[in-house]
């Protein structure tokens, strides 16, 4: 346990560290944001109506963005074999630098929320629904890449393959996240989705480091 | 469980679709000609829709040996990842077009019908979705099979992704009851029997039959080509 809060630190440090990459991917969201009614029109009827599935729509680009090297940096410089040879099982060494990585995004997004939603014009009443379903949701997306970027990563570069991949999977956690807002603005009840979400999110974070760990080990050997 | 270790022989597999293919292929035409004939001339025009309801009879069977193929797909990936079945892997890979192309004429078929009917060519309702997830699925899968060199580490990657996306199938299944969005629900395999008349029922099911020998002898053949394109790879290695 000393050994995996250990593996904690020193991840969250490097991603420190390296704050110009994490800083990009932060930067890219709030860029599409930014492009995003000049897209579709100014008028703030309009955005406010759309705000919640747009501020989506960019996290969710931004997450295909950051998940394209997740392991590749890793599996070049011969960390991947290093963690295999560590005494800690490696689904979990894997899930403390998928906690690490999903805990940095989240904080960066939930700070730059307020902003996106006031350029938006969104109601500040729906900001806390639409932040809970960033703190369930995000995690759903990052994990599931996870196991997608582990598959991809032995693989010759293949631009679109991720993406591909990864938008049926990620189309339920974004359907459930942007109904629960719209059920916010509808003033209905917002749980039943948070449910579905959070059983999501459950399923995963048990399964996805597990299969993540199996298919690197797999593809090192 | 010995049968399907049976046919692990590619040899044995090879001669048994030799038999099966020409076979399969007369049954399918046969099955077409009947089921075409009674589904375009001797059914009746349904009394709303009229002569549209036609477009059934080649939608339905192709959403269901689409849904089946996968399936079957992703039962044969369980298999390849646990027992590492030497055809599992040669299956998948062989249906994947087959059930692709079969989800997308369920889709065009579908957009066709619904141009008169509901008058658009596309919603966003949840049984179209979640087949367009399906074909997504389907192409991912084609995208991600070929992006590998060797056949070893891609079988097994393209077995975690049809696993992983095997849990789209129940919610094509059960999306017309779960959420009562525009697209019909269930009507012939549904509690309480069949809601459609027999002479509409029969020309369904003699199409669905069709549809399924097509699909069965296309697989067939597919397979014994990418057997013999793996073997081609294998002397060229040697050869070189």
């Amino acid at each position: 346990m000393k050994a995996f809060f250990h593996l904690l630190g020193c991840e969250f440090r490097l991603h420190l560290r390296h704050a110009s990459r994490n800083a990009g991917l932060i930067l890219f969201f709030l860029l599409i944001i930014v492009l995003l009614p000049f897209a579709i029109g100014p008028e703030p009827d309009l955005l406010r109506r759309l705000a919640p599935g747009l501020i989506w729509l960019a996290a969710l680009l931004m997450s295909l963005l950051a998940l394209d090297d997740l392991f590749i940096a890793d599996a070049r410089d011969g960390t991947l074999d290093l963690m295999q040879l560590s005494t800690l099982p490696l689904p979990l060494i894997i899930a403390g630098k998928m906690l690490a990585q999903i805990a940095i995004i989240l904080l960066a997004i939930l700070v730059m929320l307020p902003p996106a939603a006031f350029m938006l014009g969104m109601e500040w009443t729906i900001l806390p629904v639409l932040a809970g379903t960033f703190i369930l949701g995000l995690p759903v997306l990052f994990l599931l890449g996870g196991v997608m970027g582990a598959i991809t990563v032995g693989l010759r570069r293949h631009p679109a393959l991720l993406t591909l991949l990864l938008t049926p999977l990620y189309i339920p956690a974004l359907i459930f996240a942007v109904s629960a807002c719209d059920a916010a603005v509808l003033r209905q009840s917002i749980w039943p989705v948070f449910c579905l979400l959070g059983a999501m999110l459950a399923l995963l974070i048990p399964t996805a480091p597990i299969l993540i760990a199996a298919i690197l080990r797999q593809d090192q050997s | 469980m010995s049968l399907i270790s049976y046919f692990a022989n590619p040899g044995r597999f090879t001669r048994l679709a030799q038999l099966l293919i020409p076979w399969c292929a007369i049954a399918a035409l046969c099955a077409f000609a009947i089921g075409l004939y009674l589904a375009l001339v001797a059914s009746p025009p349904d009394y709303q829709q009229g002569e549209t309801v036609r477009i059934m009879y080649v939608h339905v069977p192709a959403a269901w040996i689409g849904l089946m193929l996968y399936i079957a797909m992703a039962i044969a990936a369980a298999i390849g990842l646990v027992a590492r079945h030497a055809l599992a892997d040669i299956f998948c890979v062989a249906a994947a077009p087959v059930g692709a192309s079969l989800i997308a004429v369920c889709l065009i078929t579908g957009s066709l019908w619904g141009k008169p009917t509901w008058g658009a060519w596309w919603v966003w309702d949840a049984r179209l979705t979640s087949v367009l997830i399906l074909l997504l699925i389907y192409l991912g899968y084609i995208v991600l099979r070929h992006a590998f060199d060797d056949h070893e580490k891609g079988s097994k990657a393209g077995a975690i992704f049809l696993l992983i996306g095997a849990v789209n199938i129940p919610i094509v299944r059960f999306s017309v009851d779960w959420w009562h969005t525009l697209h019909q629900p269930a009507s012939v395999l549904r509690p309480g029997g069949s809601s459609l008349p027999p002479s509409m029922l029969t020309p369904l099911l003699v199409m669905g039959l069709a549809y399924g020998l097509y699909a069965v002898c296309l697989v067939l053949l597919r397979m014994r080509t990418v057997l013999t394109q793996r073997k081609l790879e294998i002397l060229t290695r040697a050869a070189q």
